[in-house]
């Protein structure tokens, strides 16, 4: 269409009759050629399409008519735009392993979180005992001791027919659908998207390789980022409408920080308890 | 995980026909299978200073890639490091990572592992394995493709 306006336009001026025509002709030319421009931008920036080859193939062919050479933008494929619909090639693999996402944005606002730590020294260097708060029941004294914390966390196990598992066979999707307030309907949904991205954390060859997993975020990123804007509106009892809140109240994320870190929740609770 | 404890509990019955009954040996189960299999194999990280890493120099900077399934089978901290073992005294493999990083949802992802498996294994007591599974074709997070039981022989 408009390199059909563009070069129809050019076409007419050039044997008009009459000077008063080519005003509107070079207008109308202008139109088409703004037009080109823009679907090679698009080429150029990514959102155009997926494939590299055919982002390409359409932008040199649109700036072709112009005489200007088509050049892709440099960052294009390496920076996510946060609003999917431009979010870009190889999204996926940024989003799930640079600090773009983790662990700067998800849990470590402080600034000496970022930093990398000191490597253990020996086997009985401090450096390598658990976490407070995160040590494992099992590893917990069985006295009353200081790693009572511990033990006070449930153990599921302990109740003769399990109440939590209350979606069937879902298992895993429903398990973090839940935490998350996911709608049910949505859950089991997600679990080719969230399969997908893991392609994400391999080495790839071919960026190509990468399509899949730039589809799944789409999805993911897509979900959630609805999700947010839902419990917004109407909060519930789940971890999406607490981090909502906080996020709220303090600023300490933006919106698209938010929802990256929603989408790691997601990949990291459903695929490594359920598919491996 | 839930993949992994199934396939360790089939391949060994006693210790899998235990688990459903005590939850020590339940705990200790799953610890063992994230020890030997660990849901993902591989950490990466960088070296803030430079470090001497048991002989090895790393310089600062240099981007690391950290092998837990090796680590936790690395002979200097596990005794018989290749053998499947519950009663390992202070199993603490790395599956969930260490320190400030240690995996947020570790305790969750083991509490639908306890909760999963044994219903599973009292639902379907004479479960079998079929052949022997098939694995993704991935490094870093390693799952089966697929997993075939016959329920009741």
């Amino acid at each position: 269409m408009s390199l059909f306006l563009y070069t129809g336009a050019i076409t007419g001026a050039a044997f008009s009759p009459s000077w008063l025509l080519d005003v509107p002709l070079w207008f109308v030319a202008g139109l088409g050629g703004w037009g080109l421009h823009r679907i090679a931008h698009d080429c150029g920036h990514g959102p155009f399409s997926r494939s590299r080859r055919l982002n390409t193939a359409a932008g040199s062919f649109a700036l072709l008519p112009l005489l200007y050479p088509y050049l892709m933008h440099p960052s294009a494929g390496d920076v996510p735009f946060l609003t999917s619909q431009y979010w870009t090639r190889n999204a996926s693999r940024l989003l799930l392993t640079t600090d773009y996402a983790y662990p700067k944005v998800l849990l470590f606002p402080d600034p000496h979180h970022l930093r990398p730590h000191r490597a253990p020294r020996g086997p009985g260097d401090p450096v390598l005992q658990p976490p407070q708060g995160s040590a494992r029941p099992e590893e917990s004294p069985s006295g009353n001791g200081p790693g009572g914390a511990a033990e006070a966390q449930p153990s599921l196990a302990d109740s003769a027919e399990p109440s939590p598992v209350r979606h069937g066979s879902g298992g895993s999707p429903s398990v973090t659908g839940e935490l998350l307030g996911i709608p049910g309907a949505d859950r089991m949904a997600l679990r080719t998207a969230i399969t997908a991205t893991t392609t994400a954390f391999e080495p790839v060859f071919d960026p190509d390789e990468l399509l899949p997993a730039d589809a799944g975020m789409d999805v993911l990123v897509d979900c959630l980022d609805d999700l947010v804007r839902e419990r917004r509106r109407r909060p519930g009892d789940d971890l999406v409408s607490a981090m909502v809140r906080d996020r709220d109240a303090d600023g300490a994320l933006r919106e698209e920080e938010l929802v990256a870190s929603l989408v790691m929740f997601v990949i990291a609770g459903v695929q490594s308890p359920s598919e491996t | 995980m839930i993949g992994n404890t199934v396939r360790l509990a089939l391949n060994h019955p006693a210790e899998g026909r235990g688990m459903t009954a005590d939850d020590d040996l339940l705990s200790a189960f799953i610890t063992e299978t994230l020890r030997i299999e660990p849901p993902n194999h591989v950490l990466t990280r960088a070296a803030d200073p430079d470090i001497d890493f048991y002989g090895h120099r790393i310089a600062a900077g240099s981007r690391a890639l950290l092998v837990l399934a090796a680590a936790n089978r690395a002979p200097r901290r596990f005794t018989d490091p290749a053998t499947f073992d519950i009663t390992r005294e202070d199993n603490r493999p790395l599956s969930f990572g260490l320190g400030p990083h240690y995996c947020l949802g570790a305790t969750s992802a083991k509490m639908q592992v306890e909760i999963a498996v044994p219903i599973l294994r009292r639902r379907f007591p004479r479960m079998t394995l079929t052949g022997p599974p098939t694995y993704r074709d991935q490094l870093m997070t390693r799952g089966f493709a697929r997993m075939q039981v016959t329920l009741s022989p």
